[in-house]
């Protein structure tokens, strides 16, 4: 079962146009905030309407505007983990868990133990949301969703809220959940490294539209709009100078991510000289930011290594031509 | 001293409270659901409020008075509203539900709209997320609505001498008597005091029970969050 998407909705200014489709397993949908990554992730649980358009999960049409056809949130049978948890505070933990389940009593309190015990949550089942730390609210509202027995998985930026110390635990945890899942699952988030270790493809949402799809890797490795560099972590845009032009034709500019800068050797046709600004040292590596005349580069490098520089020195810098990465914006 | 002036004012303004409750709660829910003529709704709504009382009970006498639509209708089974009790329920609570209304709307605009899409998501039906999350996120608010409701419908005096009238023992309530006793002349006046400090006592007491079960609901919530 895929989840296909083809949209329009425009909301003042902002309008968004995705088309797209999910196939079977974690995929992440990444993008700067107010990209409309999360206006999509509602769209797809029902919360919100699109103008027009249609969404379909397998045989099943959750929205075609041709028909007038909107199933509603409850018909869809899609988890949506919320940025805030959206928990209920008038119920306590186990009520919030039991309250998206069907079938007897008996049968809603076996599976909600379960659900406490997978969670870590036994011991605070009979505790309300506000007694609640951050991860322990996290961990609620996963199990919340998954006692509702959703098909599809709509995780929106889950760790957006976590302190970092809890990130990488709840992350395991949500490593976890994605891959036991056996339909579409999403992660909207802004974080390129989120998206590489739990999904093996990610959508780059950017100014209402998917402008790249593919495998995470691959977005890192090729990226071929501004938009997608950016968000994979490139730091460097420079102009494409003028003898270029003519071999990179409308192509506006050339991206070099940090750590693929070097000190220029003898044969290089691109360089780049500049003064030291600042250094800002690190754990494994350094960043150095160099004040050029297109502006300030950076540059990451080893901690340790003998060609970092000290501030105020004039440098050189270029990059291999296989890591010169070339935009049409 | 004849107490029944007490014990109709305290049955009217129960009965007109339970009635604003339901009236205003159902009213602010719908309301923010309908997106069309939302603000033309909300001022219709709001009217009983900011009119003159006497205002509202005219336009109430034209509604349900013998020739009136309502009236009409109600002549034909055979059952008359005008100056009877029943009468200054329906004062009271045309009066006192925008502030029901009102403030319970405030409390569904705060609540977390979140909350009801995970409602949803979690296929709950739109009945049950009234009830288990609506409500209850509401609790203060509808809390706090009551008391004014409760209070406005004690001190109703302009509606309900228009339409249930002053007569003694069956539609006189406190503060229509405070008025029969001030016209009366000075040697009434203590009577007229003897009503308005039972008034006062009664506003003051539904405040402070509201008051006294929103810090347990508060206390019971968890409290401040960790």
């Amino acid at each position: 079962m895929s989840l296909y998407v083809d949209i329009c909705k425009k909301l003042g200014d902002f309008s968004l146009t995705m088309q797209v489709e999910f196939p079977d397993e974690p995929t992440a949908v990444i993008g700067a905030s107010g990209s409309g990554k999360s206006m999509l992730l509602r769209c797809i649980a029902g919360i919100e309407t699109p103008d027009d358009g249609r969404i379909t999960a397998g045989q099943d049409i959750w929205y075609d505007s041709t028909k007038k056809l909107f199933l509603p949130p409850q018909k869809r049978h899609a988890g949506y983990l919320f940025q805030q948890y959206a928990l209920f505070e008038n119920k306590t933990v186990a009520g919030n868990i039991m309250l998206g389940m069907t079938g007897t009593k008996a049968g809603k309190q076996q599976r909600c133990s379960m659900l406490l015990e997978r969670f870590q949550l036994t011991g605070l089942a009979g505790l309300r949301p506000t007694q609640l730390s951050g991860g322990q609210k996290q961990r609620t509202a996963l199990a919340r969703m998954l006692a509702a027995e959703p098909e599809v998985l709509l995780l929106d930026e889950p760790f957006s809220a976590l302190d970092t110390h809890l990130r990488g635990q709840v992350r395991r945890q949500m490593a976890e959940v994605m891959e036991q899942h056996s339909g579409v699952s999403l992660l909207v988030t802004h974080d390129f490294s989120e998206a590489l270790q739990l999904c093996s493809h990610a959508a780059v949402v950017s100014d209402g539209k998917i402008v790249e799809y593919g495998p995470c890797i691959e977005l890192w490795k090729q990226p071929k709009t501004r938009a997608c560099a950016e968000l994979t972590g490139m730091r460097n845009f420079i102009p494409v100078p003028e003898d270029l032009e003519q071999e990179k034709p409308a192509m506006q500019s050339i991206g070099i991510r940090p750590e693929h800068l070097r000190p220029a050797r003898e044969n290089d046709s691109l360089t780049y000289s500049g003064v030291v600004r600042r250094i800002l040292p690190g754990i494994y590596s350094s960043q150095v930011e160099i004040e050029t005349a297109h502006g300030t580069l950076l540059w990451e490098t080893a901690r340790g290594s003998p060609e970092l520089p000290i501030g105020g020195q004039r440098i050189t810098l270029s990059a291999d031509e296989e890591n010169l990465h070339f935009f049409l914006d | 001293m004849d107490v029944t002036p007490f014990v109709l004012t305290l049955k009217i303004a129960l009965l007109a409270t339970a009635c604003s409750v339901v009236l205003g709660i159902a009213a602010a829910w719908l309301v923010l659901r309908i997106h069309r003529a939302q603000a033309l709704l909300d001022g219709i709504l709001t009217l009983p409020m900011v009119l003159p009382p006497t205002v509202v009970g005219f336009a109430l006498l034209l509604l349900l008075g013998k020739r009136g639509p309502v009236g009409a209708l109600l002549q034909a089974l055979d059952i008359s509203i005008i100056f009877t009790p029943t009468a200054g329920v329906i004062a009271a609570t045309v009066v006192s539900f925008p502030l029901m209304y009102r403030t319970v709307r405030g409390a569904m605009e705060q609540l977390d709209p979140d909350l009801a899409a995970a409602g949803r998501t979690l296929g709950m039906s739109e009945w049950n997320i009234f009830r288990q999350v609506t409500l209850p996120g509401c609790a203060p608010g509808i809390a706090a609505g009551t008391v004014l409701t409760f209070a406005r419908a004690l001190g109703e005096f302009g509606a309900t001498i228009m339409i249930a009238g002053n007569i003694p023992g069956k539609t006189q309530t406190m503060s229509v008597a405070i008025y029969s006793a001030v016209q009366a002349g000075q040697s009434h006046y203590s009577e007229a005091l003897f009503w308005a400090v039972i008034i006062c006592l009664m506003s003051f007491a539904g405040m402070l029970v509201v008051n006294i079960w929103n810090s347990i609901y508060v206390r019971r919530k968890g409290g401040r969050g960790r």
